[in-house]
């Protein structure tokens, strides 16, 4: 008997044409851990709110939800709130409360626990995820990784027997999501809790999830166990399928399909039999181009007794270069934009732009910087809007945008409020609008936040393509995989300062830790391989070579 | 302020609240003068003598201030010490005017206290239970407002960096600015919409919602408690019966030294004060044994 049964759920936004679930079926046993994948729009989180009843979208829902037996609506508003925990994407917006106790103790009170026994309880949630030292602490000065892990201690503080997950990680840098996939992990396992989980970074959960659901158009296209998953990916699959099994897949793997690094890597040494190939260095180290953004000897602090956040820090950038920041958050990635977008001034050393001293006005032809955030950056109703404030009087703006709007693939979305747009569309439009003033160099912090695989793989194209026509870009980022295929060269921020740049392939395959996945089933076995691709095709010709 | 962390806000609060009105009622020399050195007393313990005596200056230019005002405002009294544009100043008004200065300054003394003995949240955790909405309130505005700053600056600095705004014009700069504070109004609303839901997964507004008790009560605070109850009824006897009252005008040397009845009444008065100095002071005292002994 599943402990969650959906049959035939079909929901319409008020108001809209389309529903978007279309006859979804999921059944869930007791104590299952389950990972939801799908591109965005495909209705995931639609589905996951309706099963929790306080947060069911408004609309017209058919099929039926049954939790435990029972259908979900006659759950008692008590019993729903306790039950059936959620956490959602953005760690920012779901504390309601200043200290880290009154938060978790939050639910507690508004369901009614006595008085006398919430410390405990909070001290046993915040005990169980290690957040016991945080009790007294100001929400306003955690990191995100810390507020994620209230909200969910906040969550399990109420003892629910299921658990919903909206893209929880898509905001945390990887020690913070591997921390929080970890006590996700532990609570299924060590309490037996249901979870359901959408994320769209699946590198890590494959391993630890017992089913993948595939979701398309408002239904449940597939629901298999990881492995099988693998076995049966198709096209739109392929990009929720972690590293190591998707090289397995392309390659023509046989056999069993490894999900992780370790398994990887027995069935590679197993399949090549070779002895690794010399790793050709690329002709790289300076390249000689002109350097027309250049910072000397930068130091920073955000006040006189503060700590130094940018301390002797040098880094320059030529035309149509992408320098990769690596770096976890809170290390001083954005500051560092900030510094070069003139948007902070460095208490010492100097900044150079096409040779001389100092930076340029900002506006056209200039530097432009792209918040994490790329909401902050709108200010009108419609998208069309948007891109009209930044040609104001400019007679061929016109033509600017028509363009940009096609090479965007804006087209549909002209007349949408910018806040109605995903992710990805809306990371797009700030771009196009950075794109209307013709920068040379290109600021963007964590562009990738909160994209979709597909999204990202389309603003990798899209800075390659950028940095052909010229534009020199400084892309801060924690994802690697990311910068490995977008970057020419990649430093990493540790300790207030930028490790000396290397060539992108140099820096990934120097890492044994903190570089791709690609890299480390790779290393030593064959050439080193920064991106499947890049190992898909190696193993390819290694098999055509040898008969 | 060690001492009093161990203590229930709720004696905390009643001790100061006692101490605050018996000072703000003081009018005799002889009830305020006491009060007015345990205030500068239980200051020196809690943020030590140098710190406190570095505050000398700033109260002697409040009392200087308070004084002189008085003594150019009231013409009062019979002790007429010179003329000034024909009106006479004198010793009463500038006697009274410094009795008003040091019951100012012990009540900033002993408020300054209280906020260390009672920090923000120990305070307002004493108010959840009888107003938790509002409690609840106040804590969501608290945990709002660094948010509130922080997504303003970064709009500002992410739409100055675009180059739109720093364009030629006034108008143009106040337009730039407006459309700064639509965009936070935009972002806010469309947080707190996420954060109602946040609530709202959590079982907001449930029938039969409870408060968390972080500080259970003590024996300490009992015996406390009726030890202030005893002080306090004896204290405040001078103020209901009147016999406390203090005339400036004129001024009778002799009635200073209060009678023995109305000597023990103002002593209760002062023990109440001097309770938190002998407290606190105990404590500092243990920790430099300490400290000394390691």
């Amino acid at each position: 008997m599943a402990y969650l049964a959906v049959s035939d759920l079909t929901f319409t936004y008020h108001g809209a044409a389309a529903p978007v679930l279309t006859g979804c079926d999921l059944s869930v046993g007791e104590g299952e851990f389950l990972l939801v994948v799908g591109p965005s729009g495909c209705g995931k989180t639609t589905l996951l709110r309706t099963l929790k009843p306080a947060l069911a979208p408004y609309g017209e829902t058919t099929g039926t939800i049954t939790l435990d037996g029972a259908p979900l609506d006659q759950l008692s508003p008590r019993d729903a709130a306790t039950l059936i925990g959620f956490v959602g994407q953005d760690p920012e917006r779901q504390t309601v409360t200043d200290t880290v106790f009154a938060e978790i103790a939050f639910g507690l009170e508004s369901t009614g626990v006595e008085g006398a026994l919430i410390a405990g309880r909070v001290a046993e949630a915040a005990g169980f995820l290690g957040i016991s030292h945080l009790a007294s602490r100001k929400i306003s000065e955690l990191s995100g990784g810390e507020k994620q892990l209230v909200n969910l201690a906040a969550a399990l503080a109420l003892r629910p027997r299921l658990l919903l997950l909206d893209e929880p990680v898509a905001r945390l840098d990887p020690p913070a999501k591997l921390r929080f996939l970890s006590a996700v992990r532990r609570i299924n396992e060590e309490a037996g809790v249901t979870v359901i989980l959408v994320c769209h970074d699946t590198e890590e959960l494959f391993p630890a999830v017992d089913r993948v659901a595939m979701m398309e158009n408002g239904a449940i296209k597939s629901i298999l166990p990881p492995r099988e998953f693998v076995r049966k990916a198709q096209n739109g699959d392929l990009p929720f399928v972690p590293t190591v099994p998707r090289i397995w897949l392309l390659s023509g793997g046989t056999g069993e399909p490894p999900l992780s690094v370790r398994e990887g890597r027995a069935w590679l040494k197993e399949t090549i039999r070779a002895t690794p190939e010399n790793v050709p260095e690329k002709g790289d180290a300076p390249t000689g181009k002109e350097e027309f953004l250049s910072a000397r000897y930068l130091w920073f602090r955000y006040g006189r007794n503060a700590p130094d956040v940018v301390a002797n820090l040098s880094c320059s950038l030529s035309a149509g270069e992408i320098l990769a920041v690596l770096g976890p958050n809170g290390a001083g990635k954005t500051t560092l934009l900030k510094l070069l977008a003139g948007i902070l001034r460095p208490v010492a050393g100097t900044i150079r732009y096409e040779g001389k001293k100092g930076l340029p006005k900002a506006g056209r032809n200039a530097i432009s910087y792209l918040p994490q955030d790329p909401a902050l950056l709108f200010a009108s109703d419609t998208v069309r809007e948007e891109l009209d404030e930044m040609t104001g009087g400019d007679p061929d703006g016109a033509a600017k945008i028509e363009k940009l709007v096609a090479r965007l693939s804006l087209g549909g979305l002209l007349d949408s409020h910018p806040y109605d747009l995903s992710g990805g569309e809306q990371t797009r439009l700030a771009i196009a609008k950075l794109l209307l003033l013709s920068p040379r160099v290109l600021l963007l912090d964590e562009p990738t936040a909160g994209l979709d695989p597909v999204a990202k793989t389309d603003l990798s194209t899209l800075l390659r393509e950028l940095a052909n026509e010229g534009c020199g870009m400084i892309v801060a980022t924690h994802d690697l995989t990311f910068a490995a295929e977008t970057a020419d060269c990649a430093a990493a921020f540790f300790n207030a300062t930028l490790t000396s740049p290397a060539d992108t392939f140099r820096f990934f395959s120097a890492n044994r830790f903190y570089t791709t996945q690609a890299v480390r089933l790779t290393r030593d076995l064959t050439r080193v391989c920064l991106t499947a691709d890049e190992a898909v095709a190696a193993l390819r010709k290694a098999e055509g070579g040898t008969p | 302020m060690i001492y009093a962390d161990r203590l229930h806000p709720l004696t905390v609060f009643l001790f100061y609240s006692s101490i605050l009105i018996l000072t703000m009622t003081a009018t005799h020399p002889a009830a305020l003068l006491p009060l007015f050195v345990s205030a500068v007393l239980l200051r020196g313990v809690q943020i030590g003598a140098k710190r406190t005596l570095a505050g000398t200056l700033v109260a002697l230019l409040l009392l200087l201030t308070v004084t002189a005002i008085n003594l150019f405002l009231v013409h009062r009294g019979a002790k007429i010490l010179f003329f000034l544009n024909g009106r006479p100043v004198t010793l009463e008004a500038g006697l009274a005017g410094l009795s008003s200065g040091v019951m100012i300054l012990t009540v900033i003394l002993f408020c300054a206290c209280l906020s260390r003995s009672l920090p923000g949240d120990r305070l307002l955790s004493l108010f959840s239970r009888r107003l938790p909405r509002f409690a609840l309130l106040l804590r969501m505005a608290i945990g709002f407002l660094p948010r509130f700053r922080l997504r303003y600056r970064e709009i500002s600095e992410a739409r100055g960096a675009l180059g739109v705004a720093s364009e030629k014009g006034m108008i143009r700069k106040i337009k730039a600015r407006l459309s700064d504070l639509s965009i936070l109004m935009t972002l806010m609303l469309e947080e707190s919409m996420d954060r109602a839901d946040g609530m709202r997964a959590r079982g907001y507004g449930l029938p039969g919602a409870t408060r968390a008790v972080t500080e259970p009560k003590s024996r300490r605070d009992a015996v406390l408690a009726v030890l202030l109850i005893l002080l306090l009824v004896p204290a405040l006897y001078p103020l209901f019966s009147g016999r406390g009252d203090w005339n400036w005008y004129p001024l009778d040397f002799s009635a200073l030294i209060p009678d023995l009845s109305l000597a023990l009444f103002f002593a209760a008065g002062t023990a109440i004060a001097v309770l938190p100095v002998i407290l606190e002071g105990k404590e500092t005292l243990k920790w430099h044994i300490l400290r000394s002994r390691i």
